[in-house]
């Protein structure tokens, strides 16, 4: 769909710093509205100077994490240039540029202190009141500069987004108070009102089938935006109405509502950018999921877990399958120089013979070049005849050895093999490696799911040859979500500062009723000093057949 | 005078020039040596270093496979996202009605990237700022056409006053319909909240291929009900802080 799946938008390049800002802020907002209420109301003074140093702290910091967001942090005051109601940014901007001061002027000359002078009561006054109508405003309108973007998840939501954002900052600043000693009736009641908005809030999303809403349910977005609203809004609900008095249940409360309200606003910066990957051309402009007329398909289980098992268990019965294949070989390698131009091309031709042998659990490749470049290989050995003997392994270390001659620049390799990263799929691995859904596209009536893998630090499928220490990789499957049917994988690996990525397609063949891998495409970028380079290989398999033997297999 | 570019796919060959004047004339730093594996067009998208970029769509025409290509711009949108949003005013709208980054302003906030219905901006990690097509407004003001028109050798890209170009691309698509190419369509999307564009395209299959959405959004057309939300949000944490600690 749309252009070779390219998404259509391009994703936030915030980092860690606006959602940081966006709960500081918030925070900070809420504790001058505190302040001033409970001032106004004749609340204890001791609240109502926490609440305002709550604010200024926050104050101090949200200009700190903003600036250091910037791409040019040094022209941070070209933010205050110009005011226009058009840019949520620029109104947000100039309402932290006046909530500062002003909940600085509150601080400095306290409203309620008697022994003050009527200016400077005055002043504090207004300071209060204006960082007061301020703070509302910095509370909330990070969910309208979030919501009026293009980025189908956030659009979604502008609605609701301020009331969102909105409540999660109370939560977590009425939170903050009770940290601090404030476990009052009235913490309790804000706290209530807050996690009650958050929990229906969340309810919502749950039941909301939106296709731009997918990515605050599902993938790792979905999980931090349900984690945080579970912390911030059922368990303080929960803790808070059935044991108000206990100092234990509301430093609890507190606790979640307050890490809720982190976790929830990086979740949404996260959705936005896995909202990207989702939104190709045609999808923003349907309102409702894509229907595929005529035979209804089961629905599959999209979940990251299940389609891993699925994978797993489609991998477990291919390798059952794939069992001494035999291909014509079409194989190109080409070297780039690191200024691009093409200083060498090696064309090679011959028969791969494929298999996998279950005792070993292992993939066994055997190229036999029969043509170098057009020019038939002198030396051809009769690999039909050695692996006719029986000596699977044998025969292909030893080919492998002599095909290295073959290879093309200076980059020595020995894992390239197109069914390799299948091998990642494996019962046991799959513990060890993170998964993540990256995209999900149904055409044709099939639905194709793209999986991110990375492999942890400490178990990998590839080590290094002399140090034998773990070499992660890293890369893409993309699996039919029915069957858990590997169609493509992307596999990459980081070593000596030199970049491998393998990428193999796998299509069905007729003859053999099985999905084989056609094409293999290889990329080495060496870009060690003085040696770089660019290897790229494309190797094309085909008129796949069975290959008998007839001896036995050796170890 | 509201210019503009009409960029014809029927005649496009794919020699991607556009891509390379438009890099040589602005100085754009190269986009990195990598291979998509996609198809043969390694550019991929539209970015902080590709202004111009040459699309290499394949698909199927009478069941049978089609090669069409198609350079790929900045809109230059009527109402444009990226010029709403920018809080420094570094983003103008030339005398030409080209959408324009005034690189000495930017300080790279990054919300004219969530702001742009088309993909097109995008922050330059290693500089900072934020970087799309100028419309070669030097040019323009020098009274030279841009450099991705100049150097089409097919006069696929045709840059012109924008209501002549409207004119052309109708009596274009006028001309393929009647030698039977069926399939050819004008992208124009004025009546869309970006309210007209001043690139427009002729491509031959659904513009949803060439990534050219049918549906392209103004963000701002969600601003009046998301600020009622923060009004109203706010007015109820203000009524109930103020209950909170009456009643209490």
């Amino acid at each position: 769909m749309g252009y070779y799946n390219q998404p259509l938008l391009k994703p936030p390049v915030w980092t860690w710093e606006v959602p940081a800002y966006f709960f500081v802020g918030g925070v900070a907002g809420v504790g001058a509205v505190i302040a001033a209420v409970g001032a106004l109301a004749g609340a204890d003074a001791s609240i109502v100077r926490d609440a305002r140093w709550m604010a200024v702290v926050g104050a101090l910091i949200s200009p700190a994490l903003l600036i250091s967001d910037l791409g040019r942090p040094d022209r941070f005051l070209n933010m205050l240039r110009v005011f226009k109601t058009k840019s949520p940014m620029s109104v947000g901007a100039w309402t932290l540029a006046v909530f500062t001061p002003a909940v600085l002027a509150a601080l400095i000359w306290d409203p309620m202190s008697a022994d003050a002078s009527v200016a400077a009561r005055l002043a504090g006054h207004a300071g209060s009141l204006v960082a007061a109508a301020t703070g509302l405003v910095l509370a909330t309108y990070t969910g309208v500069l979030i919501g009026v973007t293009v980025i189908p998840v956030w659009a979604a939501h502008a609605r609701h987004l301020p009331f969102h954002f909105g409540a999660s900052s109370l939560g977590a600043a009425v939170g903050v108070l009770e940290l601090l000693g404030h476990r009052t009736p009235a913490m309790n009641a804000l706290g209530i009102v807050a996690a009650v908005g958050l929990t229906l809030m969340r309810a919502h999303v749950e039941v909301d089938r939106r296709p731009a809403s997918a990515p605050l349910k599902s993938g790792s977005s979905g999980g931090m935006t349900r984690l945080g609203d579970v912390l911030s809004g059922p368990l303080p609900l929960v803790l808070r109405l059935v044991w108000p008095g206990e100092p234990a249940a509301r430093a609890v409360a507190a606790l979640g509502a307050i890490a809720g309200s982190i976790v929830t606003r990086f979740g949404w910066i996260a959705a936005g950018r896995a909202s990207v990957a989702l939104a190709l051309a045609a999808l923003l402009l349907l309102p409702a999921p894509v229907l595929v007329e005529g035979r209804q398909d089961p629905k599959p289980d999209l979940s990251t877990r299940a389609l891993v098992a699925s994978a797993a268990k489609y991998v477990a019965d291919y390798q059952e399958e794939f069992k001494f294949l035999l291909a014509d070989e079409e194989y190109v390698q080409r070297l780039y120089s690191s200024n691009g131009r093409l200083t060498e091309e090696r064309h090679l031709k011959g028969e791969l013979f494929l298999t996998f042998l279950p005792g070993d659990g292992e993939w066994i490749a055997v190229h036999d070049f029969k043509e170098v470049d057009g020019k038939p290989v002198p030396d051809r050995e009769d690999v039909r005849a050695l692996l006719q003997k029986g000596d699977v392994r044998g025969t292909a270390a030893r080919i492998a050895e002599k095909n290295a001659r073959f290879n093309i620049g200076r980059l020595g390799r020995n894992f390239n093999e197109p069914t390799l990263p299948l091998l990642l799929l494996h019962r046991k691995r799959v513990e060890d490696i993170d998964f993540d859904r990256e995209r999900v596209v149904t055409q044709d009536g099939r639905t194709r799911v793209t999986l991110r893998f990375k492999e942890s630090d400490r178990q990998s499928l590839i080590r290094n040859a002399i140090t034998t220490s773990p070499i992660s990789a890293k890369g893409l499957l993309t699996i039919d979500a029915l069957t858990g049917r590997v169609e493509r994988t992307e596999f990459e690996i980081d070593v000596n500062q030199t970049n491998s990525r393998l990428v193999t397609e796998y299509k069905p063949d007729e003859k053999l009723k099985l999905w084989v891998p056609v094409l293999f495409h290889e990329r080495y970028h060496d870009a060690r000093e003085r040696e770089r380079q660019v290897i790229q290989c494309e190797a094309r398999y085909t008129n796949y057949r069975r290959f008998e033997v007839t001896g036995r297999i050796k170890k | 005078m509201a210019t503009g570019f009409f960029t014809d796919s029927t005649v496009c060959i794919g020699c991607k020039a556009c891509e390379v004047a438009c890099k040589e004339w602005n100085g754009i730093p190269h986009d990195g040596f990598v291979w998509r594996g996609m198809s043969y067009d390694n550019t991929a998208c539209l970015g902080h270093s590709t202004w111009r970029h040459v699309k290499f769509v394949e698909h199927e025409r009478d069941g049978a496979p089609a090669w069409d290509f198609s350079s790929d711009v900045c809109k230059h949108c009527e109402h444009a996202g990226c010029l709403d949003a920018c809080p420094t005013g570094s983003i103008v709208r030339t005398e030409f009605g080209g959408v324009y980054i005034q690189p000495d302003v930017c300080n790279g906030c990054g919300y004219c990237v969530v702001a742009c219905p088309f993909g097109v901006v995008e922050r330059r990690p290693d500089d900072g700022r934020a970087f799309k097509c100028t419309f070669c407004y030097d040019r323009q003001k020098a009274g030279l056409q841009p450099a991705c028109a100049t150097a089409c050798p097919t006069e696929s890209i045709q840059f012109g006053d924008l209501d002549d170009l409207r004119a052309r691309a109708q009596t274009r698509l006028a001309m393929l319909r009647a030698r039977g190419v069926t399939d050819a369509v004008v992208y124009d999307p004025q009546h869309t909240s970006v309210g007209g564009t001043h690139a427009i395209f002729l491509v031959r299959g659904r513009p949803d291929d060439y990534n050219l959405p049918s549906n392209p959004e103004r963000p701002a057309v969600r601003l009046v009900e998301a600020w009622r939300s923060a009004a109203a949000a706010s007015l109820a944490m203000l009524v109930v802080t103020t209950l909170a600690f009456w009643l209490t």
